[in-house]
């Protein structure tokens, strides 16, 4: 399904969630860590937009952004807005956003071991939340979380919900996880890296698990990760985000088939691949930036093969390639 | 000399000591006649100093560097730093002799034990405050944290629910470890406020080469200590569910 939509019609088009030149900079002893540099963003219900890019290039804040949990200070909020269904999210009070947040907003983590309470069994971690934000009685909770378990794979278990994390094994712990986020019906679930913690076998199951939620429950899904080869499997969209930057965005297939930032297209020729056997991998030299000190211009151009002069000295501006593919950089036309 | 040593650990697991070489009673039957109150002591000692460390543990955790937080400080350097029997001592001045409150000694009722267990608990309270304080922000610095959080829980679910649960495990580890300690009697403050406790048992014991006295009060302070220890334990088990006993 590929989603062709102009920038015009996005904004008819009722987005569940719209970041519109989101910049966050973090201010510390050592320096000011400027996170994310007016970041542009869209999802709409049933849709999984992928977010991609290598650790600290900003993607976790992005998402603690979205979910009001940037701590401000150290955090500050430069410019741009989060609309979620058309309403402000940024500077909306704590009590408010708590409201929001696992009730209309859930987040599934990377490590499911690190990320359940180990003290707690997991029934009570999913009926806290049915108790709190639904206001049920802990019967109708628990009927409901078991409901929820079968939803994400692990059926109607008592046993399940009666066990401590520890008790589960990998596989179980992330689909429990998931069942804690989606127990409330969120329209938007962000995904922070569901599968990076998990074996092979069972990465392919999670993102099966994540494309019928989408399905069934029509929910957007942020799906974050640095694995392309993941994102392929997945996403209806795709932005590439580097040092705090959207340098390109499109649907799934415009954005593999017809890559046009070079940053893409390293990134695309560091994936391990059959096709590609007995040649060698290429990483890309050199590490993401700091957030503290940003290259000026093109931030990926000390990185780049392709570089010129003008990279160098201007950031280049996000420009349209049609069919809602988007790209920053001075050298494709 | 052998055949003597298995004799005396026979009669150790009967519970029986021998007679004490002063008084001429039986060990056993004088341990016993003091255990009581050197019990009631530790356990009320314990108990405060539960009761005054842990909340203002979380507190200070909770609100890091706020006016509660340097209370809780200000507390804990000055309950390690100020000696027990000083501020036994001073608490007699104040409490029973000034305003007469309390009785100055004597045992037998639970006034005589108030003073001498706030002296008792304070020292302790002020190592388990500072314990409770990092054991809850460690826990607070967890991912799991994080995850309650963005499930949308009230702070106070995050903190008391979430955290404190596994926060208060290692505090329990060394409150009955200082409770096993207690329980071998305090001298100094036994002591201070003239109770006849286990503590001051003992102490006569070895001014006056005891020997049998002094022998059955250390196997049996080892064996309360390892009762205590083992309890402590079994606790532990209940509290964190990774310890399961099968």
């Amino acid at each position: 399904m590929a989603i062709n939509q102009d920038s015009t019609l996005s904004i008819t088009n009722n987005n569940l969630l719209e970041i519109k030149n989101l910049d966050v900079s973090f201010i510390q002893a050592r320096g000011t860590a400027h996170a994310l540099r007016g970041i542009d963003l869209t999802i709409s219900s049933g849709e999984i937009l992928a977010l991609v890019g290598e650790s600290g290039s900003g993607k976790t804040v992005t998402s603690m952004s979205i979910m009001g949990l940037v701590p401000t200070p150290p955090a500050r909020f430069n410019a741009g807005s989060l609309l979620f269904r058309g309403d402000e999210l940024i500077g909306r009070p704590h009590a408010e956003m708590r409201k929001i947040r696992g009730n209309e907003i859930a987040m599934v983590f990377q490590e499911p071991a690190k990320y359940l309470n180990p003290s707690l069994k997991i029934g009570e971690q999913i009926t806290e939340m049915l108790i709190l934000h639904l206001g049920m009685s802990s019967q109708q909770a628990e009927e409901k979380a078991l409901a929820f378990l079968d939803v994400v794979g692990l059926g109607k278990s008592r046993r399940v919900l009666n066990a401590y994390p520890h008790e589960l094994s990998g596989g179980m712990k992330q689909r429990a996880m998931i069942a804690m986020a989606i127990c409330c019906n969120p329209s938007l679930l962000i995904a922070d890296e569901p599968t990076t913690a998990l074996d092979v076998t069972l990465q392919l199951q999670i993102l099966k698990l994540i494309r019928n939620l989408k399905k069934t429950f029509s929910m957007g899904i942020l799906f974050i990760s640095h694995n392309l080869g993941v994102v392929r499997e997945i996403a209806d969209r795709v932005a590439v985000i580097y040092a705090g930057k959207i340098v390109e965005s499109a649907a799934n297939k415009t954005l593999f088939e017809n890559t046009l930032h070079p940053y893409t297209s390293a990134l695309l020729q560091s994936i391990p691949d059959a096709e590609k056997r007995g040649q060698r991998l290429r990483a890309i030299p050199g590490n993401v930036p700091d957030a503290e000190n940003i290259p000026k211009g093109c931030s990926f151009h000390p990185r780049c093969a392709l570089a010129s002069d003008k990279c160098s000295r201007e950031i280049p501006l996000t420009r349209d390639y049609g069919n809602g593919h988007f790209a920053a950089c001075h050298i494709i036309h | 000399m052998l055949t003597q040593y298995l004799q005396w650990i026979w009669d150790v697991f009967r519970f029986d000591f021998g007679t004490s070489m002063t008084s001429g009673r039986q060990v056993s039957d004088l341990i016993m006649e003091r255990f009581p109150l050197t019990l009631s002591l530790a356990v009320l000692g314990i108990l405060l100093s539960i009761i005054i460390a842990i909340p203002l543990g979380v507190i200070s955790a909770v609100r890091r560097w706020s006016f509660w937080d340097y209370l809780g400080m200000l507390f804990s350097q000055a309950g390690m730093a100020i000696p027990s029997f000083w501020l036994g001592i001073l608490l007699l001045l104040l409490l029973s002799i000034k305003y007469r409150v309390f009785p100055l000694f004597g045992s037998g009722s639970i006034n005589h034990l108030i003073l001498p267990s706030i002296s008792l608990g304070i020292a302790r309270a002020a190592v388990l405050l500072r314990l409770t304080r990092a054991s809850m922000v460690e826990e607070l610095s967890k991912e799991y944290v994080v995850t309650a959080r963005a499930k949308g829980l009230t702070e106070r679910m995050v903190n008391y629910k979430h955290a404190l649960k596994n926060a208060l495990l290692p505090v329990i580890t060394i409150a009955g470890i200082q409770l096993g300690y207690m329980l071998g009697g305090a001298i100094i403050i036994e002591q201070v406020f003239s109770l006849p406790g286990l503590g001051r048992l003992f102490l006569f014991a070895v001014y006056q080469r005891d020997f049998p006295l002094i022998q059955g009060g250390v196997v049996f302070v080892a064996f309360v200590f390892s009762f205590i220890n083992f309890a402590v334990d079994i606790l532990y088990s209940v509290l964190n569910p990774k310890i399961r006993i099968t």
